[in-house]
């Protein structure tokens, strides 16, 4: 039986969804959780870029203070147990561990490499495991890149397009562009050689920069998948440009116009997650990313010390928002299933507030990033606050594609 | 809550009812994609969990797992 969930002590009340009794959250008295699916290691704490919008270093959060910079071998084969120990329970045919930081590469290839063996050591023989990491590719030489290679690790890589944007966007910590490194590390991921083990690319959205432009420079580099973020932000701290004039909808203008690019090409060039996921839902389907849809979330982070925490763009809300007061050495991860921001990104339109049910899309926009939706005071029971630009986005979209399934129910009578 | 627009639907289509067949013959790629997804999915378990947004790698079926005995 895991043992109850302590919410650790913060400075201020955080509001909905902690206080409340889990069998009102779940609306059920024999909440199990969804199984967590996707384990991400923090295996770095500290970065060697200091982008400007970044959730970790530069937001309200300053956790990563008091972690250690490196994952402790002890940490990482503790963690890679309690994985395991959490896949034979639930008997999860699959799962996902992704390297992540910070900047994963900082641990250097001995670590990565040891996580590996050490997680498919560990690792019941029925539960396949999947690994990916998420880098800045400024550190992806050819001795990183062969390590991929050997363990099937799947590379994604984070960049903005534009070369003097993402340099000013982008910098090392010293203040230097990043550009031509990451350029160089990309060359390399790119090449017949490495190609195998490429990802895709993650690029956060700036509406100031010509969305076109942007993604046909992402595209030169062939990516098999592409996702566009949205800079974190909140009803306290607004995103840059999410201005309180909901007439005024940016972040969907941008998206938009992506959109169209990407729905009529003549041929596919690459999987654009947030489109395809939107499509999957008009379509009735479920959503296959946390940021849209009511699919319940099933990631679970490992800090580099050890702690178990919810996803870490919560940082941007407040100091301690991705606490959960559990670790790998003492916790199972079934503890955190009972964990009240776990519970609430698992419980699909029951964690939404009237304003969201009562909305035509909100079984689509799923009432946005959990992380956007945080209020001081009543806690993340709230609509997104990119919820303008969600709107009109999900709308563009569903007219967008409406006669073309108009077309296909006639041929199909 | 943002303004209700025209152009959307408060329901969502149901896409089971479209042979393979002519799916197939749907014009752009990417709504033929999705659909075909949909259909993938129709056949089988279903995606029931949605995974972290701060990594990209490309989308693979999902699988499900076993349901607990006691919900525990």
């Amino acid at each position: 039986m895991a043992r109850e969930v302590l919410v650790p002590a913060l400075t201020h009340s955080p509001g909905w969804p902690y206080g409340v009794p889990i069998e009102e959250l779940a609306g059920r008295s024999d909440w199990g959780g969804v199984p967590f699916q996707q384990f991400v290691l923090k295996v770095h704490s500290r970065c060697n870029l200091s982008c400007t919008y970044c959730y970790v270093y530069h937001q309200v959060d300053q956790s990563w203070r008091e972690q250690p910079a490196v994952m402790s071998r002890h940490t990482v084969g503790t963690a890679a147990v309690r994985v395991a120990d959490h896949a034979r329970r639930h008997e999860l045919a699959g799962i996902q561990v992704i390297l992540h930081g910070g900047e994963p590469l900082l641990a250097g290839a001995s670590l990565l490499g040891h996580v590996v063996e050490r997680f498919r050591e560990a690792m019941p023989p029925t539960t396949t495991i999947a690994f990916s990491l998420q880098t800045n590719a400024v550190l992806l030489d050819d001795t990183m890149l062969d390590l991929c290679l050997a363990h099937d690790i799947q590379v994604g890589v984070s960049m903005d397009g534009g070369s003097a944007r993402h340099n000013r966007r982008r910098p090392r910590r010293d203040g230097r562009g990043s550009l031509d490194a990451v350029h160089a590390g990309l060359a390399r991921l790119t090449s017949e050689r490495f190609r195998a083990v490429f990802g895709g690319l993650l690029c956060v959205v700036d509406p100031s920069n010509d969305p076109l432009e942007v993604y046909e420079g992402l595209l030169e580099w062939r990516p098999p998948a592409v996702d566009f973020l949205l800079p974190h932000g909140n009803w306290r701290t607004r995103p840059p440009g999410r201005v309180a004039d909901e007439l005024s909808t940016p972040y969907a203008d941008w998206l938009g116009t992506l959109f169209d690019r990407w729905y009529s090409a003549p041929e596919h060039e690459t999987d654009v997650r947030l489109f395809e996921e939107i499509l999957a839902l008009f379509l009735g389907g479920h959503s296959r990313v946390e940021t849209v849809g009511l699919t319940p979330a099933a990631v679970a982070v490992i800090e580099t010390d050890g702690s178990i925490e919810q996803v870490d763009a919560l940082k941007s809300a407040y100091h301690g928002a991705a606490a959960t007061g559990l670790h790998v050495e003492r916790d199972e991860f079934d503890a955190a299933l009972r964990h009240p921001g776990i519970v609430a990104r698992q419980i699909g339109a029951a964690a939404l507030g009237p304003e969201c049910t009562l909305c035509p899309v909100h079984q689509i926009c799923g009432g946005g990033y959990y992380p956007h939706r945080y209020r001081p005071g009543s806690g993340f029971r709230n609509r997104s606050v990119y919820c303008p630009d969600l709107f009109t986005l999900i709308n563009h979209i569903g007219r967008r594609i409406r006669p073309d399934l108009d077309d296909a129910r006639r041929r199909a009578g | 809550m943002a303004s209700v627009s025209a152009g959307i639907e408060s329901h969502q289509p149901d896409m089971t009812g479209l042979s393979l067949d002519v799916i197939r013959e749907v014009g752009g790629p990417e709504l033929r994609r999705a659909l075909l997804r949909l259909c993938r999915e129709a056949a089988g378990s279903p995606p029931r969990y949605s995974g972290f947004s701060s990594n990209i790698r490309p989308a693979g079926p999902q699988v499900a797992w076993a349901e607990p005995d006691n919900g525990s």
